[in-house]
């Protein structure tokens, strides 16, 4: 069904393209070389949105030749060799190549109406405001038939609307993509119209250079915080009692922070605050840590200085400015009866409060020196108990809802 | 104290005489050019041409050693195609000025005056590239010959470049006493991709700017800023990287007090001193990894261990860790006597003599550190103590 609609979707663009031939420039052919290159090498900007340098290309082939050339680019844009290796069904590769095609024809058809011819049949190259607002409309015209069609696309093979489909890409996330990639192409049409190939290459090397500086930076950004977990858990393994225990916090906080319906990079701020949240405590001697017995004020006083010390330690990380504040007051209670700086349920950071009950709930859970470990009951009991006075309440039920959804209708009280 | 603060004067007036001698060149260059050309001064460009230095200003690249770097190439290339020399050299400076002020709150005296060293040297380089304008300009304004103008672009914007490394790499070398070509490798490597990406630009703002205006320019400048700022993303988790593994390094110092700070001076001295003898920029940041977690594996160790275990041990730990994986055989053998490999030798050695400085004077430890050394051991030892009596450049 899909290949029959991409099939008579193509024959009617083709019909309607055919009122408007245009003489094609030479420079078409090394633009479609250009715009196979970067769509394997699959070059990404750094921003949201998945649209690929290949965008800027088709674009800049429709201000150049209008929509018939700028098919050919865009079509050869379309092959993914990646995808011909994988032996993908042919019809996805009809259906790249169509859809490639519609949205420049669309695009050329939209700036010729509006008035303006390609940049080949100029006499002199100049701009002024109704070009602007001819290629404007232009790339615009481009983007949302792209995007139409693609989730259109996506839709009828998953079985979704297509609303949801275009909800679930985040489209407006495109958007600043767009501009750039327009701006570039435009920059790129007039580079190819004033140099040739000498122009587009001067202009595209930078961004094929810049390519390899944001894989590396991705690859080091992602495994950023996988190398703080075992640093701290190598940091951790040297008590029986903390091993592991900030792995486990960090998985707490991350639920209940997603359940909270926080953003991602609120997420990722609170696992890395729960993973270092107990560095603090090294200093603390083994034998105060392991005590079976009650702790002397001095013992309780080195034990409550570690979100001090810990946050200390990483006030010289730039990174983890974030994190800080965090750490800080993660043992500060809502009555104000916490440490260190006795902050009353409004003054402490909202993260720290999931921090809290986080930290909370594993160190009921597992096992200690003065006592074996309490049941999941027992823990959400407790954690209700203290609710209100020590720990956040809405925040207890959420993470009592990630733990036992059903339990959350129970009411001990 | 004494040696280091007189060291620093002397470095910084140094530095200040090297940049005066720069800038008198390039006024003389910056006068003959303007003598010689058809078009002296445009007072009225200044404010836009100033406009677009500063914009170019805010994305201040942090390079991972520390220093600050404003790089304003693309600004330059087309403002000394477009605009008189001298009124793109009173830009430069005004836009300057302008950050200056723009920041002075936020840093202390001696980062600001480093700064406004900065904001004059990189006027200079625009000033020394300026005869260059005498053979730009006609191209860029004349229609017909768009390629040579491209070209000339190119040659242009390599020139700058070449001013600006070579200047970057001379106050660097002055002020730290460093060696010339290693440092300039550096810088290079580091910065090679912003530069192209500045000069690519550049020449594409010229080159359309017969077509465009100056709009190409504004085009050019925020493409330009938008690739920037993703290398400036990844030199940030770089720098991310260097500091949370040194607080982490601390945090394992935390249960032996005696210790505290140990991992991180050994770092800088090992850094120093692999600089010294001539490790590339990747291998130095393989040492200064190896040497802040070189003793991690001594964490809840008993004391009665014998002294490899806790190489053994680190290694281990360091070893599940695919950033840090090559970290980890410098690690393992950094307390072998038998023939080590140079970088666990030069880690074993600068720990050895950070231990003995506990208890020992400088002269008193140095002593100590030659007398039980041999081998690869000892050259780096003799390497250490050449540095440390040099006086200057640790860190």
């Amino acid at each position: 069904m899909l290949a029959l609609c991409s099939l008579g979707a193509v024959l009617i663009a083709v019909e309607a393209a055919r009122g408007v031939v245009w003489p094609s420039a030479t420079a078409i052919l090394m633009l479609a070389a250009v715009s196979f290159v970067a769509e394997n090498l699959a070059f990404n900007l750094p921003m949201a949105g998945s649209i690929s340098l290949a965008f800027a290309v088709n674009y800049a082939a429709v201000l150049l030749g209008g929509g018939i050339p700028a098919v050919v680019v865009a079509a050869a844009g379309a092959i993914s060799l990646s995808d011909i290796r994988q032996r993908k069904s042919p019809w996805i590769l009809v259906f790249n190549v169509a859809q490639f095609a519609i949205s420049v024809l669309i695009g050329g058809l939209l700036i010729r109406f509006l008035g303006v011819a390609p940049i080949a049949a100029w006499n002199r190259v100049q701009m002024n405001l109704d070009v602007a607002a001819a290629w404007t409309a232009g790339a615009v015209g481009l983007f949302v038939s792209n995007v139409l069609m693609v989730s259109s696309g996506i839709a009828m093979v998953r079985g979704l609307r297509l609303r949801e489909v275009m909800r679930l890409q985040k489209v407006s996330s495109f958007v600043p993509s767009l501009v750039v990639l327009a701006l570039l192409g435009m920059l790129l049409a007039l580079m190819v119209s004033a140099s040739g190939a000498l122009g587009a290459a001067i202009l595209l090397v930078p961004f094929i250079a810049a390519r390899r500086t944001f894989r590396v930076y991705l690859e080091l950004s992602d495994a950023y915080t996988e190398t703080v977990r075992s640093l701290v858990a190598a940091i951790e393994a040297k008590d029986p009692y903390t091993r592991g225990h900030s792995e486990r916090v960090a998985t707490y906080a991350r639920m209940v922070a997603e359940n909270a319906q926080l953003s991602s990079s609120t997420v990722d701020l609170i696992e890395r605050a729960a993973l270092l949240h107990d560095i603090g405590k090294i200093g603390v001697g083994l034998h105060t840590l392991t005590s079976a017995d009650k702790l002397s004020a001095e013992e309780v006083r080195e034990i409550r200085a570690h979100p001090v010390l810990g946050s200390g330690l990483l006030e010289s990380v730039e990174f983890l400015a974030d994190v800080v504040p965090i750490i800080r007051h993660h043992h500060e209670r809502l009555d104000g009866a916490g440490y260190p700086d006795g902050l009353v349920e409004s003054q402490i950071p909202h993260l720290s409060k999931v921090l809290a009950v986080a930290d909370c709930y594993d160190a009921m859970t597992s096992d200690r020196a003065y006592r074996p470990a309490m049941s999941q009951r027992e823990a959400i009991a407790e954690m209700r108990r203290v609710a209100g006075s020590q720990l956040d309440p809405q925040l207890v039920e959420t993470l009592v809802q990630c733990l036992e959804p059903s339990a959350a209708e129970v009411d001990p009280r | 104290m004494k040696p280091a603060s007189r060291g620093a004067l002397q470095a910084s007036r140094r530095e200040v005489a090297l940049v005066a001698i720069l800038a008198l060149v390039a006024a003389l260059t910056t006068w003959v050019t303007t003598y010689r050309s058809e078009h002296a001064f445009a007072l009225a460009l200044v404010g836009p041409v100033a406009l677009a230095f500063f914009a170019a200003r805010l994305l201040t690249l942090r390079l991972p050693q520390g220093q600050e770097v404003c790089i304003t190439t693309v600004v330059a290339l087309y403002a000394l195609g477009t605009v008189p020399c001298l009124t793109a050299v009173l830009a430069s400076l005004v836009a300057g000025i302008v950050d200056l002020a723009a920041r002075f709150q936020q840093s202390d005296a001696g980062v600001t005056g480093r700064r406004a060293l900065d904001v004059v040297r990189s006027s200079t380089v625009l000033g020394l590239a300026a005869p260059s304008q005498l053979v730009l300009q006609p191209l860029v304004f004349d229609r017909n010959g768009s390629n040579v103008a491209l070209i000339a672009g190119a040659a242009v914007g390599l020139l700058l470049v070449s001013l600006d490394l070579a200047t970057l790499t001379a106050v660097e070398a002055v002020r730290h006493r460093r060696q010339w070509a290693p440092t300039v490798r550096g810088l290079a490597k580091t910065l090679g991709a912003v530069y192209l990406v500045h000069i690519a630009m550049g020449v594409s703002a010229i080159s359309v700017q017969a077509s465009l205006g100056a709009s190409a320019f504004v085009i050019a400048l925020l493409l330009t800023l938008i690739l920037q700022n993703s290398f400036n993303l990844y030199l940030r988790i770089r720098r991310a990287y260097a500091e949370t593994i040194g607080a982490l390094a601390r945090a394992a110092e935390l249960d032996r007090p005696q210790d505290a700070g140990h991992a991180q001076r050994v770092s800088e001295l090992a850094v120093s001193v692999g600089r010294r003898m001539g490790f590339s920029g990747g291998q130095l940041e393989r040492l200064r990894y190896a040497a802040l977690l070189h003793d991690i594996g001594r964490l809840g160790a008993s004391q009665e261990g014998d002294e490899n275990s806790h190489a053994l041990r680190g290694a281990e730990i360091v070893t599940a860790i695919p950033f840090l994986a090559d970290a980890a055989s410098v690690i393992r053998d950094h307390h072998a006597t038998e023939d080590p490999p140079l970088m666990a030798a030069v880690i074993g050695v600068c720990s050895h003599y950070d231990r003995l400085r506990m208890n020992l004077s400088v002269e008193q430890a140095l002593r100590a550190l030659t007398h039980d050394q041999t081998g690869v051991r000892l050259t780096v030892a003799r390497e250490l103590e050449s540095l440390l009596r040099a006086g200057g450049g640790i860190g």
